[in-house]
């Protein structure tokens, strides 16, 4: 595929669904450096991807698949080590962030109680809250859907369980 | 707050999204990326085909002014068949140790490519890759490359004593240091492997295999 319509797909996927990987990017890193380095990463790899791109699954399902699967094993150490040990290149300003003010607090308590969960468990936890069924999440993140089944049970309690607590105090 | 009320909140993002993206910057930074990673490549390829193409070229080189000094003074050359047979076998060995990296990168990235897509898949696609980068058998390759480079020197330095007639005992001292400095570049690359595993392959592979772990564990 050319580079320019390459950049086409690329730039159609991002209008439209931009915000799969402002979730990613929010759920697996935490401060704002860390935030450009991972976006930065997860939007190469969505670029990369577009050749690979079959239509078999819909666009949020395929970008949802890479930008999990980049975030998920990706660190800011790792990242330098996939690029022969490098310094990665942030673009700063690549990403902003919107003012306290702008942001929802129940989604700021949201991101908090999914930043608790395990690695995986978080992929699970923001593919659920997007929507995605069972199947679908069993696909993307490679378990059977009894074991994503489990897995729901166990992110729906632990979410409940805070939500109590906090209502509590 | 059930379930469809958490995902009423957090569909509230679609609407007012919590960052945006400087796209001009993105652009350039999907560029810059792509024209690394090609260069990237290139040097790799290039390094290994230099490196073989280089040396069974020396060989060659050598070979030919052994034989033109057997022509030219068949009595007095003082060669006997392992001079002729040490560029050979460099030579063949320079080649088949080129290609054997090259077959094997090959074989790397098709088994690469066998891996799905899903999390589970790209997991095992990262570990395949560090397992391969920490294989006794590529690094055997490299040392084989290293040991070639090292012997080279000191061929052409016994080959240089015979085509002057001296006897190798004179310049024993060189050879002394040749090879002392061949044992010291393979210990040396030896020990940079060896480092390179332990302090980022082994840690970078427990991480994703923890990972694994997790993907496994109810």
């Amino acid at each position: 595929m050319h580079d320019s319509e390459r950049d086409r797909i690329f730039g159609e996927w991002l209008a439209g669904h931009k915000g799969i990987l402002f979730k990613v990017v929010h759920a697996y890193a935490f401060e704002h450096a860390d935030r450009q380095d991972l976006f930065q990463e997860v939007a190469v790899q969505v670029w990369r991807s577009v050749d690979a791109f079959r239509g078999e699954s819909s666009v949020p399902t395929w970008m949802y698949r890479v930008a999990l699967n980049t975030a998920i094993a990706w660190t800011r150490k790792e990242g330098r080590h996939q690029r022969g040990k490098e310094q990665l290149e942030v673009a700063e300003g690549l990403l902003t962030t919107a003012s306290a003010a702008q942001r929802d607090p129940r989604v700021e308590w949201l991101y908090h109680q999914i930043a608790q969960l395990k690695d995986v468990d978080r992929s699970v936890a923001l593919l659920l809250l997007d929507g995605f069924s069972y199947k679908e999440i069993a696909g993307i993140v490679g378990l059977t859907e009894s074991n994503v089944g489990v897995k729901i049970n166990r992110i729906k309690s632990a979410l409940a369980g805070k939500r109590e607590e906090e209502t509590a105090l | 707050m059930n379930l469809d009320d958490l995902m009423a909140v957090w569909r509230t993002q679609d609407a007012a999204p919590l960052h945006d993206v400087n796209k001009t910057l993105l652009h350039l930074a999907l560029r810059q990326d792509e024209a690394k990673l090609q260069k990237w490549r290139r040097i790799e390829r290039w390094i290994i085909y230099a490196m073989s193409a280089g040396f069974a070229a020396g060989m060659a080189l050598f070979l030919a002014n052994m034989i033109g000094l057997m022509i030219s003074r068949p009595n007095r050359n003082g060669l006997t068949g392992w001079d002729l047979a040490l560029p050979v076998v460099g030579a063949i060995a320079a080649l088949i140790s080129g290609r054997a990296i090259y077959v094997r990168q090959r074989a790397q990235a098709l088994r690469e490519q066998s891996f799905g897509e899903s999390l589970r898949d790209q997991l095992n696609r990262r570990i395949a890759r560090l397992d391969y980068q920490a294989t006794t058998l590529h690094r055997t390759l490299i040392l084989v490359m290293v040991l070639l480079t090292g012997i080279c020197p000191i061929a052409l330095n016994v080959a240089l004593s015979r085509m002057n007639e001296k006897s190798i005992r004179d310049d024993g001292y060189l050879i002394v240091w040749l090879s002392l400095m061949c044992i010291w570049s393979v210990a040396a690359s030896i020990w940079a492997l060896r480092r390179s595993v332990q302090k980022d392959i082994l840690p970078h592979k427990r991480r994703l295999e923890a990972l694994l772990k997790e993907l496994d564990g109810l």
